[in-house]
C-alpha cells in the first residue's frame, strides 16, 4: 500500500514539476497573460460583487507583497503590518472626509504618510529582530489602533467611516469614478506600479544586500553593509507599500474600520504571506488571492470558516514552511 | 470615608484585581518561555477556553468550585496534547516560526470554542459563598474580588515555593538555563517540557475560571486579553516570574488609574511602556528575564 502511495505521489509531484519548469520558462508571457486577464476582467460582464472581490484580492496582494520585503528578503517578522496598511486607509479617508482632494493626491497623502510613518518607526525598531521585533511592532500597531480607534471625533471610533469616492482629476481631464469597473482599472494599474516597484527593490543591488543580511547578517556586517541603513529602507519601502495598499483598499472599498489596524489583521496578512511563500515576492500575492478567495466561499458556506483557515496554517508552517510557491520552486530546481 | 477618596481607594483596589489577573494568564505564559522559549499565542484562547468550560459547569452543576478544580486539568491536558502535535516537532525550528505556529492554533482553539458555544456571551455567577461585601474601615467591596487577590497572591507563592523548594523545580529552572546539560544529566527533559508546557496552560484555563464571574463570557475574551498579557510578559522580562509578578501589578494599576485620569487612551500607556522595555531594556524593567540577544 505504502508504495503504491510514495510511486503516485512521485508521478505527481513530476508532473507538477514540469508544469512548474514550463511555467518558469515561461514566465513573461504567462506574467503578460495574467496581466491582460486581469485588465479584460470588467468587460466579461462580472458582477459588481466580484469586481469588488477581484479588488480586494488585488489590495491585499499588494499589501502582502510588501510584508514579504520585510519577512522573506529582510528576515524580520513584524506582527503590526496592519500599522501600515491602516495608517494608508485612514489618511486617505480623512483627506477625502475633511478636504475634498480628487483621487491621486488622496493616494498621494496616504502613500506619503505611511513613508514618513515607516521612516519615523523604522528608526526606532529595525535595531531589533526575532522575538523583540516582531513584539514591538505587535506593541507599535497597538497604540496605533487604540489612537484611531478612540479618537472618534477624526475617524468615527468604533462606527468607522464611510469615505464618497472621489473622481480622478488631472490636468485638463477629470474622470468619474463611480462606476465599480472604473475604479477596477484605476486600482488595478496601481497594485501593478507597486508590484513593479517592490520587483525593482528586490532584483536591485540593495536587494542583494537584504538577502544577504537574511541569510547572515555577522557577515554581512563583515563585508561592510551598513545593517541597520538596509534594514530601515527595506522597513521603510514595505510600509509605504502597504500604505498604498491601504489607500487603494479604502478607495474602492468606501469604508474604513479600526478593525484594519488590529492585530488580528496583521495574522491575516501573514497568513497570506506565508502561505503563498516568503522571500518568493508573487507568492503571497497568490497566497493573499487564495485566502480572500477562501473566506469568500468558505463563509457564504459556514461561519466557521477561520476553522480552516486556521488548520491549513498550521499545516504550512509545519510541512511547508516555504509556502505554496517556495515550495514548488524548490521543485523545479532539482 | 468621603466620595472622592472612596473612588481612588477603589480604583487602586480594581487595579489590584486586574493586576492579579494579568499575574495569573501570564505565569503560564512566562513559564512556558521560560523554559521552551516559546511565545505561546494560544494562551488567550486557553484562557477563554476555561472561562467558558467553566460556565458550562457551573451552569449544569451548580458548582463553581468544581470548576476551579476541573477546568485547569482539562486545559492542561488540551496543553499535553498541544505540546505533543505541534511545538514538540517545530524544536528545531526558529522561535519566531514556533510563534507564527501558536498563533494558528490560537485562531484554532478560537473558531472550536465559537463552534461548540456559539456566539451568544455567557453569564458566570459569583459563587455564594463570596456573593457578599465586604466593609473594611467603612470601605466596602466585593468578597469576590478580595478573594481573586488573596488566590492570585497564594498561587504566586505556590509557585514560587516549587520552582524553588522542589527537586522538580530545581530540575525546570535548570532545563532553564540550558536544557541540554540537564538532557546529559539524566533528566528526560522532553517529558519535562510537556509537563511544563500543560502546566501553563492549566493557569491559563484557571485564570479564565476566575475571571469568568467579573465579566461576560464572550468569543473575543481571549483576543482581548492576549496582548495585555504579552505586555505583562515583556515587562517583567521574558520568563521571570518576579518579573511578571511586578508587571502585572503595575499594568493594573496603569489600567485603572489610567482610566480615571485619561480615560479613553490608558490602554496606549501600556503599549507605549511595552515598546520602550523592548527597546530600552529587553530583559524587562527589573532586568530578570531571559530575552538578551534578540532571538
Amino acid at each position: 500500500m505504502m508504495g503504491i502511495k510514495t510511486v503516485a505521489i512521485e508521478t505527481m509531484s513530476a508532473r507538477l514539476q514540469s508544469m512548474v519548469a514550463w511555467l518558469v520558462r515561461y514566465r513573461r508571457y504567462c506574467l503578460a497573460a495574467a496581466v491582460i486577464v486581469l485588465a479584460l476582467l470588467p468587460l466579461f460582464g462580472l458582477q459588481k460583487y466580484y469586481v469588488r472581490l477581484v479588488m480586494e484580492m488585488l489590495t491585499y496582494g499588494l499589501w502582502a507583497i510588501s510584508l514579504d520585503i520585510m519577512i522573506g528578503f529582510t528576515g524580520l517578522v513584524s506582527f503590526g503590518h496592519a500599522a501600515f496598511f491602516g495608517l494608508g486607509v485612514y489618511s486617505t479617508a480623512i483627506l477625502i472626509t475633511k478636504t475634498g482632494v480628487s483621487l491621486l493626491p488622496a493616494l498621494l497623502g496616504g502613500v506619503a504618510l505611511s513613508l514618513v510613518a515607516a521612516v519615523l518607526i523604522g528608526i526606532v525598531i529595525v535595531r531589533l529582530s526575532g522575538i523583540a521585533f516582531a513584539l514591538l511592532t505587535l506593541a507599535s500597531s497597538m497604540i496605533l489602533f487604540t489612537v484611531f480607534w478612540r479618537w472618534s471625533a477624526l475617524t468615527g471610533g468604533d462606527d468607522g467611516m464611510s469615505v464618497p469616492r472621489p473622481d480622478l482629476k488631472l490636468p485638463g481631464l477629470s474622470l468619474n469614478m463611480q462606476a465599480d469597473t472604473s475604479v477596477y482599472w484605476f486600482v488595478l494599474a496601481m497594485v501593478l506600479l507597486g508590484i513593479y516597484l517592490a520587483q525593482r527593490v528586490v532584483n536591485s543591488p540593495a536587494g542583494a544586500a537584504l538577502v544577504a543580511i537574511r541569510e547572515n547578517q555577522a557577515r554581512a556586517e563583515c563585508v561592510g553593509y551598513n545593517i541597520f541603513r538596509y534594514k530601515l529602507l527595506a522597513f521603510t519601502i514595505s510600509g509605504t507599500l502597504a500604505g498604498m495598499a491601504g489607500s487603494l483598499y479604502v478607495i474602492f472599498q468606501g469604508f474604513a474600520s479600526p478593525d484594519l489596524l488590529h492585530w488580528s489583521s496583521s495574522g491575516q496578512v501573514l497568513i497570506m504571506t506565508i502561505l503563498g511563500g516568503v522571500g518568493t515576492l508573487y507568492g503571497p500575492f497568490i497566497g493573499a488571492g487564495l485566502i480572500v478567495l477562501l473566506q469568500d466561499k468558505l463563509s457564504s458556506l459556514t461561519e466557521h470558516w477561520m476553522l480552516p483557515l486556521g488548520l491549513i496554517f498550521v499545516l504550512v508552517i509545519r510541512f511547508l514552511p516555504k509556502g505554496l510557491l517556495g515550495m514548488v520552486r524548490l521543485g523545479s530546481q532539482r | 470615608m468621603d466620595v472622592d477618596s472612596a473612588f481612588w481607594v477603589s480604583q487602586v483596589l480594581n487595579g489590584l484585581v486586574t493586576g492579579t489577573l494579568l499575574m495569573l494568564i501570564t505565569f503560564g505564559l512566562t513559564i512556558i518561555f521560560g523554559i521552551l522559549l516559546v511565545v505561546n499565542f494560544a494562551h488567550g484562547s486557553l484562557y477563554a477556553l476555561g472561562a467558558y468550560l467553566a460556565a458550562t459547569i457551573t451552569a449544569v452543576t451548580q458548582h463553581f468550585w468544581l470548576a476551579l478544580v476541573l477546568v485547569p486539568i482539562v486545559v492542561a491536558v488540551v496543553g499535553v496534547l498541544i505540546e505533543r502535535f505541534a511545538i514538540r516537532p517545530m524544536r528545531q525550528r526558529t522561535v519566531i516560526m514556533t510563534l507564527l505556529l501558536t498563533f494558528g492554533l490560537a485562531l484554532i482553539i478560537d473558531e472550536v470554542t465559537r463552534l461548540i458555544w456559539g456566539a451568544a456571551p455567557r453569564a458566570v455567577p459569583v459563587p455564594e459563598l463570596l456573593s457578599g461585601a465586604a466593609t473594611i474601615f467603612g470601605f466596602t467591596y466585593p468578597l469576590y474580588r478580595l478573594f481573586i487577590v488573596a488566590l492570585g497572591a497564594a498561587l504566586a507563592l505556590l509557585l514560587y515555593l516549587f520552582l524553588e523548594k522542589t527537586d522538580l523545580g530545581t530540575v525546570i529552572r535548570a532545563a532553564s538555563s540550558d536544557a541540554e546539560i540537564v538532557q546529559v544529566m539524566g533528566i528526560n527533559t522532553s517529558l519535562l517540557f510537556t509537563c511544563v508546557f500543560a502546566l501553563g496552560c492549566g493557569l491559563a484555563g484557571l485564570s479564565g475560571v476566575i475571571a469568568a464571574p467579573l465579566q461576560t463570557v464572550g468569543p473575543s475574551m481571549g483576543t482581548d486579553i492576549i496582548v495585555d498579557a504579552f505586555v505583562v510578559l515583556v515587562l517583567g522580562g521574558l520568563g521571570s516570574l518576579r518579573g511578571t509578578v511586578m508587571a502585572a501589578l503595575l499594568v493594573g494599576q496603569v489600567r485603572m488609574l489610567g482610566a480615571a485620569v485619561i480615560s479613553e487612551y490608558s490602554s496606549v500607556l501600556t503599549f507605549v511602556l511595552m515598546a520602550g522595555v523592548l527597546l530600552v531594556r529587553p530583559r524587562g524593567l527589573l532586568n530578570l528575564g531571559r530575552l538578551d540577544d534578540g532571538h
